[in-house]
């Protein structure tokens, strides 16, 4: 923490390394995010570099009320989701409705299994067609590993329910593998 | 044992020789695989430019807006005195028999313009 605190200080001061520093720092965090949940290379990248512009512009309002990693992942998410509505994708809450898990679970492209030779690019496969909460906690948790408080903090929501979308998250990817790959 | 027992088990490292183990170890091991998408070598770089170019267009743009300001204020001046402006009408009449209130009025719009920025949207 008070290594952020000096690196903020020296950002602010206008000093181009700790900017780059920063930037560095961040950039797993931020690639995490925006790669899990933007589709397409350039569009990723330019969100990428919006999301570092953003945190340069509002670094002087930063207050330390959270950690700066948790700070700058929420800037990511919210940038990623923001864009996901201005391109109409399919950004849905996530379905309550009966009978979406058992969809979730039966859905899925004989073609595509094949296609993909490796068992862990179907697994990537199968994180993708989650519903956006779902990818955007089990990246924070597995990839960044945050906390669930953490993870609430970033997507505005109660502790319980991360721990709840990540269980059921899990889950789902769980059953989908059972039914699809070949696991004796 | 039930599907969270199992997942917490699994979290920890300790695998159980049954099929729903197994599932839960291969989805456990591609979720912690990076993925492929990486920023590029040069993305500092890339921000510290343009960052730098925005800071100097907000420059650019500010000396505009105070030099605009300070444009209106001198031709209000020349206005007045070519015009023989004098303020005893409407609300001006009101005001200038209370130069005091008329300071307080623009000091306390000022200090909750700071209030603002330093205090409530800090805590935001």
């Amino acid at each position: 923490m008070t290594d952020d605190r000096a690196l903020v200080s020296s950002v602010i001061r206008g000093e181009e390394h700790a900017l780059k520093a920063l930037i560095r720092q961040h950039e797993c965090l931020v690639a995490h995010m925006v790669g899990r949940l933007v589709k397409g290379e350039e569009d990723r990248e330019e969100i990428c570099q919006d999301v570092f512009l953003k945190v340069y512009e509002k670094l002087p309002e930063f207050g330390f009320q959270s950690k700066l990693s948790t700070w700058i992942a929420t800037i990511a998410y919210r940038l990623a989701i923001n864009y996901i509505r201005k391109q109409r994708m399919t950004y849905e809450e996530l379905p309550e409705e009966k009978g979406w898990a058992e969809r979730f679970i039966q859905h899925e492209d004989p073609g595509s299994i094949l296609a993909e030779k490796d068992e862990n690019d179907q697994i990537q496969g199968f994180i993708d067609q989650l519903p956006m909460q779902y990818k955007a906690v089990v990246t924070l948790y597995h990839l960044d590993g945050m906390n669930y408080s953490e993870i609430g903090a970033i997507m505005d929501m109660p502790a319980g329910t991360v721990k709840s979308y990540l269980f059921r998250a899990r889950n789902l990817l769980k059953e989908k593998a059972m039914k699809y790959l070949d696991i004796e | 044992m039930t599907d969270e027992e199992l997942q917490g088990r699994i979290e920890k490292g300790e695998l159980s020789d049954n099929r729903d183990s197994r599932a839960y170890s291969k989805i456990f091991d591609a979720l912690r695989r990076e993925p492929e998408f990486k920023v590029p070598i040069n993305l500092a770089e890339r921000i510290v430019l343009r960052a730098d170019l925005a800071s100097r267009k907000s420059s650019r743009d500010m000396v505009w807006l105070y030099a605009g300001l300070a444009a209106c204020f001198a031709a209000m001046i020349v206005a007045a005195l070519l015009t023989n402006f004098k303020i005893n009408f409407g609300a001006l009449k009101f005001i200038s028999g209370y130069p005091g209130l008329f300071v307080f009025g623009i000091l306390f719009v000022l200090a909750l313009q700071w209030v603002d920025r330093k205090i409530v949207r800090k805590a935001v």
